[in-house]
């Protein structure tokens, strides 16, 4: 597709300025880096545009305007061939353009550097990002010492936290096992006390019975004594005595058994209180002891709940942080597209160069490189791209479709 | 652990993969173009994953992907093309010479990583 046909010769460097400065700017606008290069790229534009419009009358113009070249006269000889150029006779027209031509060399040299700037400012604001990235990393580092610090604090809480542990299960075993003790050497004793009272127990039962036997012995010898008459009148004496005697031993055996169950009584009494009493106390000890071990161990496990908890967090905000910078360390490759497309640009700008002085050459009927046609400058513009972007840009520019289908970023082969 | 060669003639292209991939745990060789590369592979590196961008000074990343192969010890190598290149007549050319993959610039760090991952599992200090 041809160019459009641009405005009288004085607006073309503006024009061409403005046609490559502004798609330049915007490119840089539209990548959204967010750093003074977008910034650049406007002013970019503006500059190419402004120093392009003001090339006509500008100090730069130091090439001479090339003498009139005698042509013989033909059909197709250049309009220079039968108009002079430069000189009395020469077209104005055609010197003003000639003139012109030649203005726009300092104007591509300056684009030129302009572009290999800009070039130069990207990479060195990706470098700049990256070592602001590298700052970031080695916070980063920083976070996770400090995440490596609390977790080695969190095992020393563990770590207390089962020695007190251990120590509880050690002193309730020995509680266990002393009250175990205890409780078997209590019913040695009680058993054997609970002998001894049997014991006593079978003794004043066979009082009772000496006591019951004496008794009916002095029955008997009463009435014995009674049928001897006067002879068993001693005899009666002595059944009386023998049945006092029966009376006074039941009497005693009844206050001893009343003795022994009260001494029994007592004895439990008396023991189970005591033991009760030194129980309690030594438990009601013990307990404590237990509760400040216990209080302990609920503080120190506290203390490893809350680390846990803000390690956690630390480790989600190190693993997000580091998911970030490894996401902005690949952002950075933009740089390295837009660079390519500015060379491109930069190529274009040497091709439309080579067509404008090829356009003053055959002015001033010179010989010209066939090869170099608006046509063909877009045909090797378009062959210099690398981007979807680009070819999707020139075709929106030159109303032509886009051959380019639609390509997956990832492909495995 | 094998390296990664990474081969690119931009600086900001092999510091910024050389970050994202030393952060996630792999070696890394970088070589500004593609005859440094070769030679690189000339003299004994082996690396377990080339990555390598197409265009160069010089020789270009199809170019060394052919070469690379008629290495024995690359033969069998995976190797991507990280490109801004977008035509597909170029990816044919990559998948003719040799090549494992084609991804085009930006690739997002974690599906780089992903993509390693896949055609390179042996690397992938985090899996093993």
């Amino acid at each position: 597709m041809d160019l459009p046909a641009l405005p009288n010769a004085p607006l073309r460097p503006a024009l061409c300025g403005l046609a490559v400065g502004l798609p330049l700017g915007g490119l840089f606008w539209a990548v959204g880096l967010a750093h003074p290069i977008g910034v650049l790229g406007v002013g970019l534009a503006a500059g190419l545009g402004g120093i392009a419009a003001t090339l006509g009358p500008h100090p730069l113009r130091t090439v001479a305007a090339p003498a009139p070249v005698a042509v013989p006269a033909g059909p197709e000889q250049p309009v220079a061939a039968v108009l002079p150029t430069t000189g009395p006779g020469a077209h104005p027209a055609i010197e003003a353009t000639c003139a012109t031509l030649t203005d726009l060399d300092p104007f591509f040299s300056i684009a030129d550097l302009q572009l290999r700037s800009l070039v130069e400012q990207t990479e060195e604001a990706a470098s700049e990002i990256l070592g602001e990235l590298r700052a970031l990393d080695d916070a980063l580092a920083n976070a996770a010492g400090f995440v490596g610090a609390t977790r080695a604090r969190m095992a020393d809480l563990v770590e207390r936290g089962d020695e007190a542990y251990a120590a509880l299960a050690t002193t309730l075993h020995a509680y266990l096992a002393a009250r175990l003790e205890e409780t078997q050497v209590e019913r040695t004793h009680l058993t054997a006390i609970s002998g001894q009272m049997k014991n006593l127990d079978a003794v004043t039962g066979v009082l009772d019975q000496l006591g019951q036997a004496t008794n009916m012995l002095a029955l008997n010898a009463s009435i014995e004594a009674a049928r001897a008459g006067e002879a068993g009148l001693g005899f009666t004496v002595v059944a009386r005595e023998l049945r006092a005697l029966a009376q006074r031993s039941r009497t005693a055996t009844n206050e001893a058994s009343q003795m022994i169950e009260a001494i029994r009584g007592s004895i439990e009494t008396n023991l189970l209180a005591t033991r009760t009493e030194q129980r309690a106390l030594a438990e009601q000890a013990q307990i404590q002891r237990l509760l400040a071990e216990v209080d302990t161990l609920s503080e120190a496990f506290a203390v490893v709940g809350a680390a846990q908890q803000e390690l956690g967090e630390l480790d989600e905000r190190n693993r997000l942080i580091g998911s970030q910078i490894l996401q902005v360390f690949g952002r950075v490759q933009f740089q390295d597209v837009v660079r390519q497309q500015i060379e491109a640009l930069g190529s274009a700008l040497q091709l439309l160069h080579a067509i404008l002085e090829g356009q003053r050459d055959q002015l001033l009927g010179l010989a010209i490189d066939p090869a170099l046609t608006p046509d063909r400058l877009l045909a090797r513009l378009r062959a210099s791209y690398v981007t979807a972007i680009q070819h999707m840009t020139h075709a929106q520019a030159t109303g032509s479709k886009n051959d380019e289908s639609a390509l997956a970023d990832i492909e495995l082969f | 652990m094998k390296p990664i060669l990474l081969v690119d003639d931009s600086p900001t292209i092999l510091a910024s993969m050389s970050e994202i991939l030393t952060r996630s745990g792999f070696a890394c060789e970088r070589a500004p173009n593609a005859e440094a590369a070769l030679d690189k592979a000339k003299a004994g590196l082996s690396p377990g994953l080339v990555i390598t961008d197409y265009h160069m000074p010089g020789m270009d990343g199809v170019q060394l992907i052919g070469a690379l192969r008629k290495l024995p010890a690359l033969r069998f190598t995976p190797m991507l093309v990280l490109t801004t290149e977008s035509q597909q007549e170029k990816r044919d050319e990559a998948r003719k010479a040799g090549a494992t993959g084609w991804l085009v610039k930006p690739v997002q760090a974690d599906r780089l990583l992903q993509v390693i991952r896949q055609v390179a599992p042996s690397l992938s200090p985090k899996a093993a």
